[in-house]
């Protein structure tokens, strides 16, 4: 009986041991859904942003892209990239509905998005910054310096249709004309001709129109607003409080000094390698 | 015949050659044509060297001399007359220029001057605050504005070069001086006038080392900028000149109408000053060439010895042309309707400008298209790297407009010189 027990005791203890890893510690429910689904669904725009996303599926690269890749590597699942989104909006939205586990999407963190996502620790400040059409700022100055008339900015003002600067605008320049627009692109080019005063995004958006659009430089005028924020998270479902862990661990140890100029030097030498199929 | 190295060296054949040298000097050895951009500038330094003394003492002759002569009151209004019609023509000639020639700013043309404009490396144009307090920005004092022409210490002054307080000095100096009834004045009239003939020396020897000078000024100035932003701004550059030969043309006409002598006498007595002020792009430098070829044309010495430095300081009209086709220039970039209003705003603003360039060189003159702009509503911040970009060659235009409009003004001030004796004395 002595001999049948022991014999027992070691067969059991055998078959826990070996199912230990797996089943014994309970993984928290978000960390276990992506687990068993086994890829980690990250949200993107549809509209290619270097060097933050750029490139279709096979070739998706960018600082964005390593970023989400880093936090699979953590989990230890595979990345799929969903990029049907028009919009930041709906990039958040696709989060905050579960249709992707987090939105690694150059997303600024605004008051509106906080209702309904959580956000991680920035891994980019950036400042607000305005590029502004030359001809409007001398005729509306009325011998004012430009940072008055910027402070009370009253003419067209113009931003991508659902992103975090409409937002922005809305809370900093409370007498301009607000002018959502679904392509970067075309706010640059109406700011240019002058069609509207000006338009708003990113330091590095802005500075990025230099390499892109040389002849704005004649026509308008850049503007970086110093006091002013834009910080680019992480978005992640309010379920989520592990995961949001693991990105603030990622963000912290591997992405906490990106600045303007690194992303600048990023943003430059993938210019260089895709140079033949961005021409404009 | 023999060859003779001095008037080989005072060729116009020479000088023409070294400057179509200098320029295919510069188009294809940029490189070894910038290392002699030094010899240049000790060809200028030198030539401005004694221009302060002379300057000094010019104006101080001049001034005595009048105040000793009869009909000094009658000289004076005539200046004036002189200086007021002048402006106005200059900035008649610029206006018509652009308005005459004045083509349409295409989007592929705006794109060219764009990416010169355009500097990829430096951040944004301008950083500013939205609540946080912006440093107070420098108030800008019309009082202030007096201070550029008021000497405070002669001796800074000089020592700094600042030629309109200068000329302020002299006059009133000038007034006091010849006004005193003493053996004293006799000696320094002597003395500056020794001063004067000294400098004039130092100048005619100076001279035949320009061609040497022009080439390496020349080559060293193409080498730099290079000829690409030329071409893109081709355009801006012909009216310029345009602007810039009918002063000369109208200039040209005054002095011979004035001087009764042949034309082919004017251009020949009046061609080396213009020379002097392409290749030196400093009217002061020219003031002496420009009163001895005045003298050759037989005008009345005393009213040249005055006029010549008073109008190359205060009347610029070269400047006035400039900024009116600089202006047009700069609203047809942006865009903007001009119509017959714009124009009229244009043609008495440039003349502002003019005025308030007195005073100034180089950069400085350019950036003060933005008292024009100003009065238009047009931006000239983002045209005016465009235009500092050319200016090397936009100086010559404007300082050879600027010197021969002011010879002719003098030759409309100035009589006829009566004494046969004297003219003869300065004829080579």
């Amino acid at each position: 009986m002595k001999k049948l027990l022991a014999t027992l005791f070691l067969l059991v203890s055998s078959i826990v041991y070996a199912q230990l890893p797996t089943s014994t510690v309970p993984l928290p429910p978000d960390i276990a859904a992506i687990k068993k689904r086994n890829v980690l669904i990250v949200s993107m725009t549809k509209k290619d942003n270097p060097p933050f996303f750029s490139g279709d599926e096979e070739n998706i690269r960018g600082l964005d892209v390593e970023i989400a890749r880093r936090i699979g590597v953590v989990i230890g699942v595979p990345v799929q990239f969903r990029r049907d989104a028009e919009s930041f909006a709906e990039v958040v939205e696709q989060v905050r509905d579960g249709r992707a586990d987090i939105a690694v999407s150059k997303l600024s963190i605004t008051g509106p998005r906080l209702l309904t996502v959580r956000f991680s620790d920035p891994y980019i400040k950036l400042k607000q910054a305005m590029i502004i059409n030359r001809l409007w700022l001398s005729q509306n100055g009325q011998g004012k310096e430009v940072y008055e008339v910027i402070r009370t900015f009253n003419g067209k003002i113009s931003f991508i249709r659902n992103s975090s600067y409409d937002t922005f605008a809305r809370a900093n320049f409370p007498k301009a004309v607000y002018t959502p627009e679904d392509s970067w692109d075309k706010i640059i080019s109406n700011v240019t001709s002058g069609a509207i005063a000006a338009g708003y995004r990113d330091e590095f958006e802005i500075k990025k129109i230099s390499f892109e659009f040389p002849n704005a430089a004649i026509t308008t005028k850049t503007v970086t607003i110093s006091d002013s924020i834009d910080n680019i998270a992480v978005a992640v479902n309010v379920n989520s409080t592990q995961l949001l862990g693991i990105v603030n661990y990622v963000i912290r140890n591997e992405y906490n000094n990106i600045d303007t100029k690194k992303l600048m030097d990023r943003y430059k030498a993938e210019k260089k390698l895709v140079a033949p199929t961005v021409t404009k | 015949m023999q060859f003779n190295l001095k008037s080989f060296l005072s060729s116009p054949w020479t000088i023409l050659g070294s400057i179509i040298l200098g320029v295919l000097a510069g188009i294809y050895a940029p490189a070894a044509s910038m290392n002699f951009e030094s010899v240049g500038g000790i060809y200028i330094s030198l030539l401005k060297v004694v221009v302060i003394p002379f300057l000094l003492a010019t104006i101080l002759v001049g001034v005595i001399s009048l105040l000793q002569k009869e009909g000094s009151a009658t000289m004076i209004r005539k200046i004036i007359i002189g200086f007021v019609a002048s402006m106005f023509i200059a900035a008649v000639i610029g206006v018509g220029t652009v308005a005459l020639t004045g083509s349409e700013m295409t989007p592929a043309k705006q794109a060219q001057l764009g990416s010169i404009v355009n500097d990829k490396e430096s951040g944004s144009d301008l950083n500013i605050t939205l609540k946080e307090p912006m440093p107070a920005a420098a108030h800008v004092d019309p009082m202030q504005m007096a201070q550029k022409f008021i000497p405070e210490n002669i001796f800074n002054t000089l020592a700094a070069g600042e030629s309109l307080k200068i000329v302020i000095f002299c006059l009133i100096f000038g007034i006091a001086l010849g006004n005193i009834k003493s053996t004293g004045q006799e000696i320094l009239v002597d003395m500056l006038k020794s001063v004067q003939q000294a400098s004039i020396s130092i100048f005619k020897f100076l001279n035949y080392f320009l061609p040497f000078a022009l080439l390496a000024m020349i080559s060293s100035q193409v080498g730099k900028v290079g000829v690409g932003i030329f071409l893109t701004m081709v355009e801006f550059i012909m009216q310029q000149a345009i602007g810039g030969f009918l002063v000369i043309a109208v200039g040209t006409f005054v002095i011979w109408k004035r001087s009764g002598l042949s034309l082919m006498t004017v251009i020949r007595e009046t061609k080396e000053t213009l020379i002097v002020a392409v290749s030196s792009r400093s009217s002061l430098a020219c003031i002496p060439y420009a009163q001895e070829s005045l003298h050759k044309l037989h005008f009345d010495k005393t009213g040249v010895e005055l006029t010549v430095p008073l109008s190359f300081t205060v009347n610029r009209i070269g400047s006035i042309v400039y900024y009116a086709i600089a202006t047009v220039f700069i609203a047809n970039i942006y865009g903007a309707p001009m119509g017959l209003t714009g124009l009229i705003v244009v043609l008495f603003g440039s003349i502002l400008a003019g005025l308030a360039s007195a005073g100034t060189t180089g950069i400085l003159t350019v950036a003060t298209v933005a008292v024009v702009c100003d009065l238009l509503k047009l931006p000239s911040e983002a045209v005016l790297v465009l235009l500092i970009a050319v200016d090397p060659l936009m100086d010559m235009i404007r300082t050879a407009s600027h010197v021969h409009g002011n010879v002719a003004v003098t030759a409309f001030v100035c009589d006829k010189e009566i004494d046969d004796g004297q003219t003869q004395r300065v004829t080579t």
